[in-house]
């Protein structure tokens, strides 16, 4: 215990065992690292950026496919999300364990009244710690890395010195061991830093209060805080909770941001095809397989597929292990114009869903939408502009108790005897019959007169006769919307 | 007002009313559990100074709070951020100890102003800047940073290199 030189207080009521994280060595050389080779070098992949509400498209830059992260990624990441679960709360744990330290205890974890009891425990845990690393302290290996990448001249001046910089520095913020302190100096600036590299407390703050920071800042300064050092890093990737990448590396996505609640991956990594000499087709690169990958994301409580016109939702592709997503409560399949009635079978088996958005899914019939029966609880169903839904497909949607909002605008097909059917859904507030040529005043006259419903029709060709029965109905109804 | 003593690590002892220290859900929470007779509640995490710099934050915002007559809602919320910009001009050890007491003592509008603070201090530098800023070390090796960056790339979008394009 005399080598500690800094022990605060406030981080032993967060020391919690856990194993240390295996050393993320790259090793072998670069060229061999495993690298998804591209299924067509030719294909340019366009980050894609298009604002919802306006529609319109940005278009930046054109990019290379980028390579898989090497192996070590994968190493820290497991540890990462093993900490999580280990620490509970507060992240601050992990100065406080030394290199080659393993400790095990039986203490129970998460919060704790701050006891006499568990101040002596974790003073044990310190004690066993220190003396572990005693026997570990052998001559610190000179940093091995002929650094290429650009580095500050200090900095390298520093890893000179005697102190070990690899994945333990980390580690030995707050206990630092005797004999490190006393490295060759090599000048005055170094000694400064020499200081405060065992001083500063920083790179041990808990997770919530660097996210609650991050917060604070635009997004991509996510990435500034991730190559501060090895500790936020790991952190940064554990908080996300909201992501919307540019391109996707397929299963990494999943293993590196576990924790991960809604995933945006609307119009991502489009692919521009030339498909015959005055074609051109610009499909998304998000495909089944892709979706299947993302599976072990089980907290993921929203997602947005929009856009993705590589989806097809076939029964036996890897779409349907979407059904995993067990607290899915969005989801958004807009625009995905290849998906197939089968997809909607594995949408209609997520138990939780409230909210499904499947505007211009061209491809769907109404065998889709008897499939999506058993979804009870959805609140808030939007089907607009697919051409193929008829009045057999709406009067599927009677069974769903929970319904609250329909939007059926620009369904061609669909006449008033099919949203008649919508009568019986006791829970409806607003209906949406925008633009659909087949639906005429005399329908909404007969089945919703008198209900505190909201219709909106805007668009809808309005008769002499249809204004003659508005001003008669519009004291019951509740809102009637004329936006055009 | 009943008043109560929060006692620092170091023994020191801050006689503050009960309505402040409830700022801080910790204490709150304590006062709750303990007896109702106790007026002594000990924090063994927070120091003298740093308990002080807290407790000044608490007193402040309370009287804030309790002058609801005598100025309208906006002229208090400019002038209660007005005092808490002045306030969180610390340096970064002082924050540090700030934001851990914070977070121990769990008052939630000051988490969320030294989060700020520290928010202000990282905006507009290079990582190498943060670092000294922090004092913190460098520690990872040339690859494993190439790693980091490279991952950036596919999650994150470079707002820069993007306006460049």
């Amino acid at each position: 215990m005399d080598n500690i030189t800094a022990l605060r207080t406030s981080s032993v009521d967060a020391l919690l065992p856990f194993p240390r994280p295996q050393q993320a060595h790259s090793e072998g050389d670069p060229s061999s690292k495993p690298c998804s080779p591209p299924d067509s070098p030719a294909h340019l992949t366009i980050p894609f950026h298009r604002s919802a509400k306006t529609g319109k498209g940005r278009c930046f830059g054109v990019s290379e496919a980028e390579p898989s992260p090497s192996a070590s990624s994968d190493v820290e990441e497991d540890t990462g999300a093993q900490y999580r679960q280990l620490r509970g709360k507060c992240a601050s744990s992990c100065i406080l364990l030394l290199p080659g330290t393993s400790v095990t205890s039986s203490q129970p974890l998460g919060p704790l009244p701050y006891t006499a009891a568990r101040m002596q425990a974790c003073l044990q845990l310190l004690e066993h710690a220190a003396s572990a690393n005693a026997e570990l302290s052998k001559p610190a290996e000179p940093a091995t890395d002929n650094t290429s990448s650009p580095q500050p001249q200090s900095d390298s001046a520093c890893r000179s010195d005697s102190q070990p910089v690899g994945a333990s520095a980390a580690l030995e913020t707050a206990i630092v061991p005797a004999q490190h302190k006393g490295g060759v100096l090599c000048c005055d600036a170094s000694s400064k830093e020499e200081e405060e590299r065992t001083a500063s407390p920083w790179a041990e703050v808990p997770d919530d209060i660097l996210r609650s920071v991050c917060g604070h800042m635009p997004p991509s300064y996510v990435r500034v805080v991730r190559l501060v050092c090895r500790g936020w890093a790991a952190a940064a990737g554990r908080l996300m909770q909201r992501l919307k990448p540019e391109a996707l590396e397929g299963p990494r996505l999943a293993q590196r941001f576990p924790h991960l609640c809604a995933l945006d991956l609307s119009h991502c990594l489009h692919t521009v095809t030339f498909h015959t000499q005055t074609a051109l087709q610009l499909r998304s690169n998000v495909t089944d397989e892709l979706v299947g990958q993302l599976a072990p994301l089980t907290n993921l409580r929203e997602l947005s597929l929009r856009g993705c016109t590589g989806l097809t939702g076939a029964p036996d592709s890897g779409f349907a292990r979407i059904a995993a997503f067990a607290r899915l409560e969005c989801l958004d399949i807009s625009n995905c114009k290849l998906l197939q009635d089968d997809a909607l079978k594995v949408v209609g088996q997520l138990p939780g869903l409230r909210q499904l958005r499947a505007v211009g899914c061209t491809a769907l019939t109404d065998a889709a939408l008897h499939k999506l029966a058993a979804l009870q609880d959805l609140v808030q169903l939007d089907l607009g502009c697919n051409a193929l839904i008829t009045d057999a497909g709406i009067a599927a949607l009677a069974n769903m108790q929970g319904l609250e909002q329909v939007n059926l605008v620009s369904l061609a097909q669909v006449t008033n005897a099919g949203v008649a059917a919508l009568d019986a859904l006791p829970n409806l507030k607003r209906i949406t019959v925008s633009r659909c040529a087949r639906i005429c005043e005399s329908g909404m006259q007969e089945h919703f007169a008198g209900k505190h419903l909201r219709v909106s029709m805007c668009g809808t060709p309005l008769r002499r006769s249809m204004c003659a029965w508005m001003s008669s109905v519009l004291a019951d109804l509740d809102n009637l919307l004329f936006e055009r | 007002m009943r008043s109560i003593i929060l006692r620092s690590c170091d023994g020191a002892d801050h006689v503050v009313a009960q309505e402040a220290a409830c700022l801080s859900k910790t204490v709150q929470s304590l006062l709750e559990e303990l007896e109702e007779s106790t007026l002594v509640v000990p924090l063994p995490n927070v120091c003298d100074c740093t308990l002080r710099k807290v407790l000044q934050y608490c007193t402040q915002h309370t009287a804030l709070q309790r002058r609801v007559t005598d100025i309208s809602d906006e002229l208090r919320t400019r002038e209660m951020e007005a005092w808490d910009k002045r306030y969180i001009m610390v340096s970064t050890d002082e924050l540090y100890h700030l934001v851990m007491a914070a977070h121990y003592l769990n008052v939630p509008g000051l988490l969320e102003l030294c989060c700020e603070g520290i928010a202000n201090l990282i905006r507009g530098k290079s990582p190498e800047h943060v670092r000294q800023c922090f004092g913190l070390v460098k520690n990872f090796e040339a690859p494993e940073e190439e790693n980091i960056r490279r991952t950036n790339l596919w999650a994150l979008v470079d707002e820069k290199e993007q306006a460049k394009k």
